[in-house]
């Protein structure tokens, strides 16, 4: 049953469906395997999350910083 | 879900192993029960919607609130998952069971212990309390009770790592030439990373701490303990994240349809954390005066290199996802977002989990910052930040984990799962909306940890109200609640519902696996020593600048509240005649 | 207009729109803090569930109930 013990490079992946899906829940409807499959998803995906990353960060740069007057301690 | 398979479920075939893992998962959820009605009570009281107790008392449900659900929740969790996890990947049983109860029935106890000294923060008439928060560092003061059972509790962590790593030596041995299964892999790193860590709070604990809520010290160094806690104080948060790794690397690929797209890549992610995790404790220390700018500075350049395993962690489970949503059939740039499982209750959990982690990981980067940590901190943003990361990064996963774990425990089905599906659909939209407001009110500098939000001065609200946001606060805080409720419902209505076959479950192997991995990544050894020269270098010489300003012990100052001090005065002089007299 | 054919279930649905529901919000927030525009909260929210809600019958009535016909 350990799931690790099935040798990586059969490509026997007709698995169960998850015990917590969905009755009706479609089956899987091809293989893909290392080679065929490219996450261009992902990479939209993270894309889009840097992006939002950088610009909180420059907005942080011009409101915390250039916003505000200098602060001298001691 | 009526699901049926032709594997036998983890119960079949490991019925004694399966027995553990369920009454871990069951004291964490009563603790998560209780914890989160103090979560309510806290959310109502501070935004001054509904005030049942006496703001005298706050503190009490704080440290309630803070130490069962990001101690003894989380934890009590993590040693059920890791049981499975090990039991499973490896494929066999303890070496010896007894043991394995052992240190289940050892953290119970020590749970106990503390909790009760807790709770009797309420009773005013029975002198214990443990007003102390999740942060139990000097100069507030336990009763003795609280630190045994810490102690007690931390023991038994302790024993059930040597347990795992026990029977992974003995799987070794049958199995000289094979790699280390990617779950167990996972454990060990996990539990090398908490072998480092708890060095810091044991010494706390057992040194300073106790002996001086014992009576048998007079004082202690706040600033030492408190680097000692956060020594621990950091680790401890991926202590919790870990088993939501686990989790998002080896079950949710599959949940979705998929593999997971690189074994060798979680492999290194969990490395980086053996690694990482430790010497960056000082960064939630950025204020303390005592510590020089250039230890500060150390540990922010760590944690922000403790960024890199975290961003790894998001490019491999969602390309696993991925890789299901397309197998599902899904297609397009972002198209195959729709054909993944949303339906599954686990799955959206643990997904929407994620999502709110990756906007955790914003505001976590704000608060590593020494220089903008300074903006926030001590404000409302910094719990904020953490109810995104362990508030539902880890909370969040860990339920819509049980939801799958639970029949493969118990060969009984979830009782519903339109239920389970709206739980933590709520979770997720009450966690958005109190997450928000929190960090909102932090940024105007509303203050975190006080029962009266209410200085001298007016918070400038840059947009909407004050008001408003506490509203948010109250609502946010009043679904997660009812989410908790419907999730433990849900559970105990599932411990009836009847026993069937057909749970059982494989783990699809990676895309790419083990086999394209370095074999140096499964060195355990080089990788514990590593740690420890890192924790080294980054802890030797500000522990030894604070011992060497105040001494071991400071310089003297009073504790709060003074509990047992009278009590245990004559303790201590007594071993004080005694020190003399062997002197 | 046709039909949004990945609308399949309810279940799936109640996720989407809960989503939407966060962005909504959380775009408030980015509108007052980034922009300094300040919405109105009370006919700002009233106003985002009563587009959901419509927009949740509108998908509800016209989705595809049997997951074999959707694409």
């Amino acid at each position: 049953m350990s799931g690790t013990t099935v040798p990586a490079e059969s490509n026997e992946t007709e698995a169960e469906p998850s015990v917590s899906a969905a009755t009706g829940q479609e089956e899987i409807q091809r293989e893909l395997s290392h080679e065929e499959y490219d996450p261009k998803g992902t990479l939209a995906l993270i894309l889009i999350y840097f992006a939002i990353l950088m610009a909180m960060w420059v907005f942080m740069y011009f409101v915390e910083f250039l916003g505000n007057e200098l602060v001298v301690v001691g | 879900m009526s699901t049926q398979t032709d594997q036998p479920s983890f119960v079949d075939r490991y019925p004694e192993e399966a027995a553990v893992v369920r009454r871990s998962l069951l004291v964490a959820f009563v603790m998560l029960g209780i914890g989160a009605l103090m979560g309510l009570v806290q959310a109502l009281h501070r935004t001054n919607v509904l005030r049942i107790i006496d703001s005298a008392d706050y503190y009490t449900v704080l440290t309630a609130h803070g130490v069962f659900l990001a101690i003894v929740f989380t934890i009590f969790f993590l040693v059920g998952l890791y049981q499975w996890a090990v039991t499973r990947s490896l494929d066999r049983s303890p070496v010896d069971i007894r043991f394995t109860h052992a240190w289940a029935t050892m953290m119970t106890v020590g749970s106990l212990m503390a909790g009760a000294a807790i709770l009797l923060g309420f009773i005013d008439e029975v002198p214990v309390s443990a007003d102390v928060l999740f942060t139990f560092y000097a100069p507030l003061q336990a009763h003795p009770i609280f630190y045994a059972g810490l102690a007690i509790f931390i023991v038994g962590t302790w024993m059930a790592g040597a347990d795992w790593f026990r029977t992974w030596l003995a799987w070794r041995k049958d199995n000289p030439d094979e790699r280390i299964p990617l779950q167990t892999f996972m454990v060990l790193t996990t539990m090398i990373m908490w072998y480092v860590a708890t060095l810091g709070v044991a010494v706390e604990v057992l040194v300073f701490l106790l002996p001086w809520s014992l009576g048998l010290i007079d004082s202690v160094d706040p600033l030492l303990t408190r680097t000692l806690f956060w020594f621990f104080g950091h680790p401890v948060v991926y202590f919790w994240l870990m088993p939501a790794y686990l989790l998002w690397y080896t079950v949710m690929p599959k949940i979705a349809g998929g593999r997971l797209f690189s074994d060798p890549l979680a492999r290194v992610v969990f490395i980086l954390f053996v690694l990482l995790s430790t010497p960056v404790g000082i960064h939630h220390q950025y204020v303390d005066p005592g510590i020089a700018q250039g230890f500060k500075f150390i540990a922010m350049t760590n944690t922000m290199f403790l960024l890199l395993p975290s961003l790894l962690t998001a490019f491999t489970v969602v390309a696993s996802i991925e890789h299901g949503a397309r197998q599902r059939g899904g297609t397009g740039l972002f198209g195959w977002l729709t054909a993944l499982p949303w339906r599954d209750p686990a799955f959206t959990g643990m997904a929407l989990a994620g999502l709110l982690f990756a906007a955790g990981g914003f505001s976590g980067m704000v608060n590593a910052g020494m220089n903008i940590n300074y903006l926030v901190h001590n404000t409302l943003w910094v719990p904020g930040h953490f109810h995104l990361t362990v508030g539902t990064a880890v909370a969040l996963t860990f339920m819509a984990g049980t939801y799958w774990l639970w029949p493969q425990l118990t060969n009984r089905e979830i009782y519903s799962r339109p239920i389970a599906l709206a739980q933590v659909v709520m979770w997720f939209g009450g966690m958005a909306l109190m997450s928000n407001a929190m960090h909102v009110a932090g940024l105007f500098g509303v203050p975190r940890r006080t029962a009266e939000p209410q200085y001298s001065f007016d918070f400038p609200a840059l947009f909407g109200t004050i008001g408003e946001l506490r509203l948010q606060i109250a609502v946010g805080g009043t679904l997660l609640f009812i989410s908790t409720v419907l999730f433990l419902s849900n559970l105990a209505f599932s411990l009836g519902t009847p026993k069937r076959e057909g749970f059982g479950q494989t783990i699809p192997p990676a895309l790419s696996g083990p086999e394209d991995s370095p074999a140096v990544l499964d060195n355990m050894k080089l990788w514990a020593a590593i740690a420890v020269v890192l924790v080294v270098l980054a802890y030797a010489l500000p522990l030894g600048a604070i011992i060497s300003d105040n001494g071991l012990f400071g310089v003297g100052i009073e504790p709060y509240p003074m509990l047992v001090r009278p009590l245990f005065d004559w303790a201590g002089a007594t071993l004080a005649g005694l020190a003399e007299v062997i002197a | 207009m046709t039909l949004p054919s990945f609308v399949r279930t309810r279940g799936g649905m109640l996720v989407g729109l809960v989503m939407l529901g966060a962005i909504g919000f959380e775009l408030r927030t980015v509108a007052g803090m980034l922009f300094g525009i300040d919405l109105p909260a009370a006919p700002y929210f009233i106003g985002m569930v009563a587009i959901l809600s419509i927009v949740g019958v509108y998908l509800d009535v016209t989705r595809s109930t049997s997951p074999d016909t959707a694409t």
